[in-house]
């Protein structure tokens, strides 16, 4: 909390004045104008698809998990999508460990509307054998701090944790084509989710008997707001989602307007969320290279510094030219792999780059001596 | 029951004391409102009160009341006070003079 002592959930007459003065000079008492987003920051964990996200004071964190389990009776080629949302204590002083109260159960569905029926995150390619075994997608958020505006940090967390989650690799095998064999990551590298689009939940809250408009609501604004409404939308202007529960009567055109509004910060937003994950897969890209000690300098990245790195190899020798290979195939594989996550628009040559990847990737995980040889070997070929 | 409030002195005078109207009431720790009530001047009140006219009231359990002529200057002055929690004098000083500065820029 703000570096108060009580997270009120009704504030004085004396604030609640203020802020509707305040606000009629288009002030928030942040210091924002109505229609500033906070600033947001993206971190991710160690882990593939663990996110946190910080809207201000506001903290939430996501984590992103698979299983596989039997299908729906009636959906029997599809995976599922779980939401499960815990506010933990810590957040607020109206939050109870045990049974989710009335805020928790609408941002869970709130998220998950915005997620399924939007149709984001691709169920059809979780199937891996119809009517037996799909992969089940669940999606914890866990509410860290309550800053206001829980559901569009949220929301941001759990896309975020979808984008960098990544799923072992099921193949099929057995006498009967009938038994499936999930891959380690050690042994094969985990594949990513497709997905489509993404939603992005933005939040409007009417203050004052005008209804003034206001763009993600601190705590005290939340406090004193006569409504609010909560509009998903992508960054194609599609609108995934629309919530409005009670609250004061909002005119057609404030609403029309609102969903112009979201529109234009759900593009931006969406911007913050690929460049994060673009610096994560890039990063988690680097760690998988493995440096060899005998090999003057480090194995890079960027081209220019294999191709010094080829003069001082063919110096030292024909021996080392199977490392040298071996380095050459880290650096295009690596290559792909990050190309391989830009492709948020889940096509179906993801997978495809995804096959050649892996091939390559096998090559990457080879420790020593011998086994350097059955690597420049296998892809002699090549040079 | 319907509560009576009075405000009076320890001799029981009014003494300008009275209900407070208008302006803004935040929280803040009671460390910090000590701070404020200390005897040379609080650092990031001298810096405010350099360039703006505001009238404040802090009270030791935590709560600060600050009234000016337009929502503005209370907005910066309690954004002020609020931020300068964990700072020496020497940065409320410094934050103080930043934030007044970025507000005549704009």
């Amino acid at each position: 909390m703000d570096g108060r002592l009580a997270n009120r959930w009704r504030l004085t007459v004396n604030e609640k004045k203020f802020i509707e003065t305040a606000l009629a000079s288009n002030l928030r008492i942040d210091g924002r104008n109505p229609l500033e987003y906070r600033k947001i920051i993206i971190k991710f964990g160690r882990e593939d698809g663990s996110s946190e996200v910080q809207l201000g004071q506001t903290h939430v964190m996501g984590f992103v998990t698979g299983q596989l389990v039997q299908p729906y009776q009636d959906r029997q080629n599809e995976g599922m999508l779980l939401i499960f949302t815990e506010f933990s204590p810590m957040a607020g002083p109206s939050f109870d460990p045990g049974h989710p109260g009335e805020s928790a159960v609408e941002l869970g569905r709130i998220v998950d509307r915005g997620l399924r029926d939007s149709r984001a995150v691709d169920t059809e390619s979780l199937c891996v054998l119809s009517g037996k075994l799909v992969w089940a997608i669940r999606i914890d958020l866990h509410i860290v701090d309550n800053g206001g505006n829980l559901i569009d940090a949220a929301n941001i967390a759990a896309l975020a944790a979808l984008l960098t989650f990544r799923r072992p690799e099921c193949t099929l095998g057995g006498d009967d084509g009938q038994e499936v064999i999930v891959h380690p990551p050690e042994e094969r590298e985990p594949l990513p989710l497709i997905v489509h689009h993404l939603p992005v939940a933005i939040t409007f809250a009417f203050l004052g008997s005008e209804g003034k408009l206001v763009v993600d609501p601190t705590h005290s604004e939340e406090a004193v707001m006569a409504g609010r409404l909560i509009a998903t939308v992508n960054a194609n202007g599609d609108i995934c989602a629309i919530q409005k529960a009670g609250g004061e009567g909002v005119p057609q055109s404030a609403i029309m307007h609102c969903l112009q509004l979201a529109s234009m910060c759900a593009i931006s937003i969406t911007k913050k969320i690929n460049s994060a994950v673009e610096a994560y897969s890039t990063e988690r890209a680097l760690r998988k290279i493995k440096r060899h000690p005998t090999v003057a300098g480090n194995v890079s990245v960027a081209g220019s510094d294999v191709k010094e790195q080829n003069k001082t190899v063919e110096q030292v020798g024909g021996s080392e030219l199977s490392r040298h290979h071996i380095e050459r195939l880290k650096v295009v594989s690596e290559e792909t792999c990050s190309s391989r996550s830009n492709d948020n628009d889940g096509d179906i040559k993801s997978s495809e780059q995804g096959g050649t990847s892996r091939g390559e990737s096998k090559a990457m995980n080879f420790l020593g001596g011998p086994s350097n040889w059955y690597g420049a070997s296998t892809f002699q070929y090549f040079f | 029951m319907n509560p009576e409030l009075s405000c009076t002195d320890a001799s029981g005078k009014a003494a300008e004391f009275g209900a407070l109207k208008d302006g803004y009431m935040f929280e803040c720790s009671t460390g910090l409102s000590r701070m404020l009530l200390s005897s040379p001047t609080c650092p990031v009140l001298e810096a405010l009160g350099k360039k703006l006219s505001f009238e404040i009231a802090v009270g030791l359990n935590g709560r600060v009341w600050v009234n000016s002529n337009s929502p503005s200057i209370v907005i910066i002055v309690a954004n002020a006070i609020m931020n300068s929690e964990s700072l020496s004098g020497v940065q409320q000083k410094i934050m103080a003079e930043k934030l007044l500065q970025k507000i005549q820029n704009d």
